[in-house]
């Protein structure tokens, strides 16, 4: 049976919950607020290896060297069905939980509890960014989303009732990747004169040619099959210099999930995401032409590793015409992101009356003037 | 931008409430009639509704855009470490020129 883990009042006994306000473990029962440090005896067992790996590779040969430390998520015996079942300590309920879950909430007691073994050796994130809004702020940051939008259905906005709130920790590599660049563009100048029989057009072309380095630093790709992944890109950026070494402290209170997909699959984003940028970077230093075209390009990476991190993200859905719309709030910068429904006939409306002003003003000049 | 937007239309529509007393003094001459009605044509209505229509398009696509905050982030610019980086190799070649001449229409001498 995995290890669960439960963070208790040493005054009172009660169930503690990370708050978001204070930055420190609270007891709903006795109101008293503990450091997280206090706890970091419970991570004992856990070891200090860190799911850091390097490797190079070239990205036109496609020679993938691989990472020099792969992470395995190993399995123990017994755990390869797919889906667990967990007791609470504190009711003796059963959590039903599948091969991810980290840290949950006890369905019948709300007690919060931490499932250890999710965060045993190599599985033990490097980092976690601690929430920073409450389930508050997440609320009211809903509302202000749906301000300000004229083609929202007001029915939307009236029947607006929050299905499900969670604060869930996402899992993240974040990569650190060195590269270099080659390219080669195709610049033209064009010069444009007359005399008294002939309009001359002159166009010189130039080779142009840049190489250099250019090196990213904690690009975030999330790692959860059950996360969305447009969802988490458009959640960033998240500010890595707040985040602090791993204690499951952090986590109670909250949903965590550890990753399910390995950090070569995760890397085949980041280097899309690199590559592209890279492109962007040289093209901007060809300078004081008319036209540029690319030629040839190729990024080369140098070197990359990854560390594995828990991101905050407060997850809410609502329902509405039989719709589930999903909205979701970086828990440390309260950016919160979701498409909403558009109210069509307001749409119509909008561009019939538009297009009747605009073409009755332009009339009128055209009549007057022309 | 909407309101960039907006404030350009009030202009159109100010500057058309405006060219009233232009209209007004433009009644007083009795051609005036004649001219405006003449000048009201299937094919400047239509022109007038095709560009209307495609200013009103691209007007309420901005205000439908803000409905959607969704997307992938194709790049990775806000974590390029600029102090590391940069370039160690540029070079601009010139490779040829290519001139182009067009006659000029012939003008008349007096």
């Amino acid at each position: 049976m995995a290890n669960l883990n439960e963070y208790k009042c040493p005054l009172c006994g009660g169930a503690l919950e990370f708050h978001a306000g204070s930055q420190k473990l609270f007891c709903p029962f006795c109101d008293s607020s503990f450091d997280p440090g206090l706890f970091s005896e419970t991570d004992a067992s856990l070891s200090d290896g860190t799911s850091g790996s390097e490797g190079s590779e070239t990205v036109v040969t496609g020679q993938d060297n691989g990472f020099k430390q792969d992470v395995h998520n190993t399995w123990a015996d017994g755990e390869t069905d797919g889906l667990y079942t967990y007791v609470c300590k504190s009711c003796g309920g059963e959590i039903l939980g599948d091969s991810t879950l980290a840290s949950t909430m006890c369905p019948y007691c709300g007690n919060p509890v931490v499932i250890m073994g999710a965060f045993k050796g190599d599985l033990k994130p490097d980092y976690v960014i601690p929430f920073k809004f409450d389930k508050k702020q997440a609320v009211a940051a809903l509302e202000e989303h749906t301000k300000g939008k004229r083609f929202l259905p007001k029915v939307f906005r009236a029947l607006n009732k929050i299905n499900e709130i969670k604060g869930i920790y996402i899992p993240f590599w974040i990569f650190d990747t060195d590269t270099s660049g080659d390219y080669a563009y195709q610049g033209t100048k064009v010069e444009e004169w007359e005399d008294s029989r002939y309009r001359y057009k002159k166009t010189s072309y130039y080779k142009v040619e840049r190489q250099g380095l250019v090196n990213f630093r904690k690009i975030p790709i999330g790692c959860s099959e059950k996360a969305n992944q447009a969802i988490m890109e458009s959640l960033e950026p998240f500010d890595m210099s707040q985040a602090v070494d791993f204690q499951t402290a952090y986590l109670a209170g909250y949903v965590a999930d550890k990753f399910d997909i390995n950090t070569d699959v995760s890397w085949e984003r980041a280097k899309e995401r690199v590559v592209n940028s890279s492109s962007n970077y040289f093209y901007k230093t060809v300078k004081g032409y008319n036209s540029v075209v690319q030629k040839h390009g190729t990024v080369t990476i140098l070197e990359k590793s990854a560390k594995y991190a828990l991101f905050p993200v407060w997850m809410l859905s609502t329902t509405y015409n039989g719709t589930q719309y999903t909205f979701a709030m970086n828990g440390q910068s309260g950016k919160m992101v979701g498409d909403l429904p558009m109210d069509k006939k307001a749409f119509a409306r909008w561009l019939i009356l538009l297009t009747l002003g605009i073409a009755a003003g332009l009339f009128l000049i055209s009549v007057l003037f022309i | 931008m909407i309101k960039k937007i907006f404030k350009i239309l009030t202009a159109i529509l100010t500057a058309a409430a405006l060219s009233c007393p232009v209209i007004a003094s433009f009644a007083a001459d009795s051609t005036f009639a004649e001219t405006f009605v003449s000048k009201i044509t299937p094919l400047r209505i239509i022109v007038c509704l095709l560009i209307g229509f495609f200013i009103a398009f691209i007007i309420v696509s901005t205000m439908r855009s803000k409905l959607y905050s969704v997307s992938y982030n194709d790049y990775a610019g806000g974590y390029l470490e600029y102090d590391s980086s940069g370039l160690t190799y540029s070079k601009d070649t010139f490779e040829y020129d290519r001139v182009e001449k067009t006659a000029l229409p012939d003008r008349d001498d007096d």
